[in-house]
């Protein structure tokens, strides 16, 4: 799968396979428009960037965008918000024609792209929303101030829909918030390592200096996640 | 490469046993449906699209 902008790993084509194989159709039929339009949402916005996807990766957090660097934060803030804006119209739609034709795939589809657009605006990396939240606080207060603020209130979101998520699980209402919450820690402690380990060996950027000169391409995820989720 | 030829053998039979026993892929989906989301069922997320269009705007 080399070449193609597609990048599927195998743990990532067991996951989906896995996925199809629990999933009922009528929420498959219903997911899937969901997160395409989504998805369609940041590709259009980086495509008017004039910004070229370099790979599309399904994770277990949701989709993963690969592109090179987008020229400023208020770019960067309007290819992350494209994703959930793209959700959100098309759950308006869907929520519309379902009504009007009685569809009940349509209903579950428009609360499904509800749901997932919510959840990819938690100010929380690799979300959206943590992306939105990055490019706002890199505008002000900048700098190093910024980019701890933007970690913080990642790691502050994170740990409210952990422990939401506990309190959930305990009523004996379902794991699903547990384990997004769970997701979202393990991807940020990874991204954390990684930082870390960059200022290991090459040593730490000072603050100010631009990002990743050279260094490899950012990347997103949607939901969810998607998030996928990086939503994600 | 290994990897992923394995992954998608797997793959391959999973969907093949979704389509030639959907019976256990079902009661699969239910009962990972409770772990997940406890009583909600799909009847709240419909009800939740529905009132995307009920709300005013």
């Amino acid at each position: 799968m080399r070449g193609s902008l597609l990048r599927v790993s195998p743990e990532a084509l067991l996951a989906l396979a896995l996925f199809v194989y629990v999933s009922e159709t009528r929420f498959l039929l219903a997911l899937f428009p969901a997160v395409l339009l989504h998805e369609l949402g940041h590709l259009l916005a980086l495509r008017l960037l004039g910004v070229r996807a370099a790979a599309l990766r399904p994770e277990l957090t949701g989709l993963r965008i690969d592109y090179a660097a987008v020229g400023s934060p208020a770019e960067e803030l309007l290819a992350a918000a494209a994703g959930p804006a793209a959700g959100l119209c098309y759950a308006w739609l869907a929520s519309r024609l379902g009504a009007r034709l009685s569809d009940e795939v349509l209903l579950l589809s428009a609360g499904l792209s509800l749901a997932l657009s919510m959840f990819n605006l938690l100010p929380a990396p690799p979300l959206d929303g943590g992306r939105i939240a990055a490019a706002l606080l890199s505008l002000w207060p900048g700098g190093e101030t910024g980019e701890r603020l933007a970690r913080l209130l990642g790691a502050l979101t994170t740990l409210s829909l952990c422990a939401a998520g506990l309190r959930t699980l305990l009523r004996g209402k379902g794991a699903a918030l547990c384990l997004a919450g769970a997701l979202l820690a393990a991807e940020q402690l990874k991204a954390l390592r990684r930082s870390r380990a960059a200022c290991g060996y090459g040593g730490c950027r000072p603050p100010g200096t631009p990002r990743r000169p050279g260094g490899s391409p950012p990347s997103r995820t949607a939901s969810g996640r998607r998030p996928a989720p990086p939503r994600r | 490469m290994t990897g992923n030829k394995t992954a998608a053998v797997l793959a391959a039979i999973l969907l093949l046993l979704r389509l030639l026993l959907p019976g256990a892929a079902r009661q699969l989906a239910s009962a990972l449906r409770e772990a997940l989301v406890g009583e909600l069922g799909w009847e709240s997320v419909e009800a939740l699209g529905r009132s995307v269009a009920q709300s005013p705007g």
